[in-house]
């Protein structure tokens, strides 16, 4: 199996207004998959539809291999674990009992619940009323749910939000641990770059309701290109010697300056022979890369499909 | 059919094992208790002619009163039952593990029971005031099952509307309310035309109710209790109402499984 999650020009539109647009994911196995995107981009929506918690418009669902269809929704989400938005729990009982509705509805034995609070760090507060949980305990009791009867995929919407840095933390490295250990998959969604870079090892970029970006956290790092910053005596000027000898080169958005879109020694020099050449001074040559948050920023705004 | 069987007991088995420390039981017993309490108090007073139509005057004013109380006590264990889903946020899990039509039959029957127990609850409070107040009219099993089958029918028609209301709110005071509008509307129905109390479902307690007084042939100034008896159960009307019940649920029913979550 290529793919434990793929999606086939997925559509999901509320009356007139399309939330989810064609969307085509890929979720490799074994990976931890980064959902990207602001909020309200439709992450959650398409969480939802691959869930069954939500009736796509249009499209197809593959889980496993196998395409999900009301008739075998269930028996296909018997391998998937989830944890949607915020936590699920009867707060009148205990992490324990919580546990062991779960186990009693998916039809897994209660001998599991010891091994997933262990997972959790939840142990020592399994007979606790979830109620007097905080969010992050909640969250995690949550992840122990999803976990119960080792699930082969893991389908985590936001599981950090509203959690204290401490909390996001310990949830990270919580996921980070999983696939490793236990063999699952994890579909992981969030609005913070900056979560996912630290997390993910495959990346999909949905900006209002299209996938605008794909592949593996190392390719969407490829297109951080390290590029040099020129400020010359004459940017106008400069600008325009370079172009006319083919250099790929752009103008600074706010007119302080240059970029040249290489990093060759070869081609800096060049650079620096012609501008001499034309008697245009160099003030400033720096080396600057793009980051991911700019990388992020660039891809949402275009709203292109690369 | 054996996996669905299986499911839908694993289903039935997770809604009892949700229950814990909820304590519902009190619900129906704590209505069940001043219930009692209210029959009783004019019972004290009770002459010998009292006594030998003791149960037809039990049956008729429990029936009157059912009217007040099974409203509320259904909109209470509704509310209590279906308010841990709302609050715990459960309803995009639980529809990961199991069919939401199911989960909604489910729930209704796990409510059901506390109906049933207050149903089979008055049976025994009618039997134990009779020993407690020595009625001396013979008990006749037949106006006792008919009793069991009109409040649990009538019961279950107003429970599957709460349960419903229940689970589509976020807040329960809605359902609470329409619970106490029903108890009055199903009151004050029985003083309108028998067309408009028809149209009331909050008022088929006395419809059903299996003593009766005829007053028409009440003369002014006597003891209407004189002209209390026993009344033929509307066998066809019951059953017609059973099955618009049913098709009332499954409507109710469609409209839950088409929320999204």
């Amino acid at each position: 199996m290529e793919h434990i999650i793929t999606t086939q020009a997925l559509t999901k539109d509320y009356g007139s207004k399309p939330v989810v647009r064609d969307l085509t994911l890929k979720v490799p196995p074994g990976s931890i998959y980064g959902f990207l995107g602001p909020n309200g981009a439709g992450k959650s929506t398409t969480m939802k539809m691959l869930l069954g918690l939500v009736k796509p418009t249009a499209g197809s669902i593959f889980i496993l291999g196998k395409p999900v269809l009301e008739e075998n929704r269930l028996e296909l989400l018997k391998n998937t674990g989830s944890l949607i938005e915020s936590p699920a729990y009867y707060g009148h009982l205990s992490a324990r009992e919580n546990l062991q509705i779960i186990c009693t509805l998916k039809n897994v034995p209660e001998t599991g619940i010891d091994s997933v609070l262990r997972i959790v760090r939840l142990e020592k507060q399994q007979d606790k009323k979830v109620k007097h949980f905080s969010l992050g305990m909640k969250q995690r009791l949550g992840l122990a749910a999803a976990l119960l009867g080792h699930p082969r995929l893991l389908l985590l919407d936001e599981p950090t939000n509203g959690l204290d840095p401490a909390g996001i933390q310990e949830m990270r490295e919580l996921i980070c641990s999983l696939p490793g250990k236990y063999g699952m998959t994890i579909l992981v969604s969030s609005h913070l770059l900056s979560e996912i870079d630290q997390m993910a090892t495959h990346v999909g970029i949905i900006e209002k309701g299209a996938l605008i970006f794909q592949g593996s956290l190392e390719s969407l790092h490829r297109h951080s290109r390290a590029r040099i910053r020129l400020r010359t005596t004459d940017n106008g000027r400069a600008f325009r010697v370079l172009k006319n000898a083919q250099f790929p080169v752009a103008a600074d958005k706010d007119g302080h300056g240059l970029f040249l879109h290489s990093t060759e020694d070869s081609r800096v020099l060049q650079c620096g022979r012609l501008l001499a050449e034309q008697e245009i001074g160099v003030l400033r040559l720096e080396e600057m890369q793009m980051s991911l948050e700019e990388i992020f920023l660039k891809l949402t705004e275009k709203q292109a499909s690369l | 059919m054996k996996t669905t069987w299986s499911q839908t007991r694993l289903a039935y088995k997770a809604e009892i094992q949700k229950q814990r420390c909820r304590k519902v039981w009190i619900v129906p017993l704590g209505f069940l208790t001043v219930l009692t309490l209210w029959v009783s108090v004019p019972m004290f007073h009770f002459t010998a002619q009292d006594l030998t139509r003791g149960y037809q005057w039990l049956f008729y004013q429990i029936s009157l009163l059912n009217a007040i109380f099974v409203p509320m006590m259904l909109a209470v264990t509704a509310s209590r039952l279906c308010d841990m889903e709302i609050k715990g946020n459960t309803l995009k899990l639980l529809y990961t593990l199991e069919k939401n039509g199911r989960f909604y039959d489910i729930k209704f029957l796990a409510e059901a029971r506390y109906l049933l127990l207050f149903s089979f609850g008055e049976v025994l409070v009618i039997l134990l005031l009779g020993k407690l107040f020595h009625i001396t009219e013979p008990v006749r099993l037949l106006p006792f099952g008919e009793h069991f089958l009109a409040v649990s029918a009538v019961g279950a028609v107003l429970l599957s509307f709460q349960h419903l209301l229940s689970l589509m709110s976020d807040n329960q005071i809605l359902p609470l309310c329409a619970g106490l509008a029903g108890s009055f509307l199903g009151l004050f129905s029985m003083y309108f035309p028998r067309a408009v109390n028809l149209c009331i479902v909050w008022g088929y307690f006395s419809i059903f109710s299996v003593s009766g007084i005829n007053w028409g042939q009440v003369p002014e100034g006597a003891d209407y209790n004189d002209y209390m008896q026993y009344l033929d159960f509307p066998l066809p009307g019951f059953l017609l109402f059973s099955a618009v019940g049913i098709l009332l649920y499954l409507f109710e029913k469609g409209i839950f499984m088409r929320k999204e979550v």
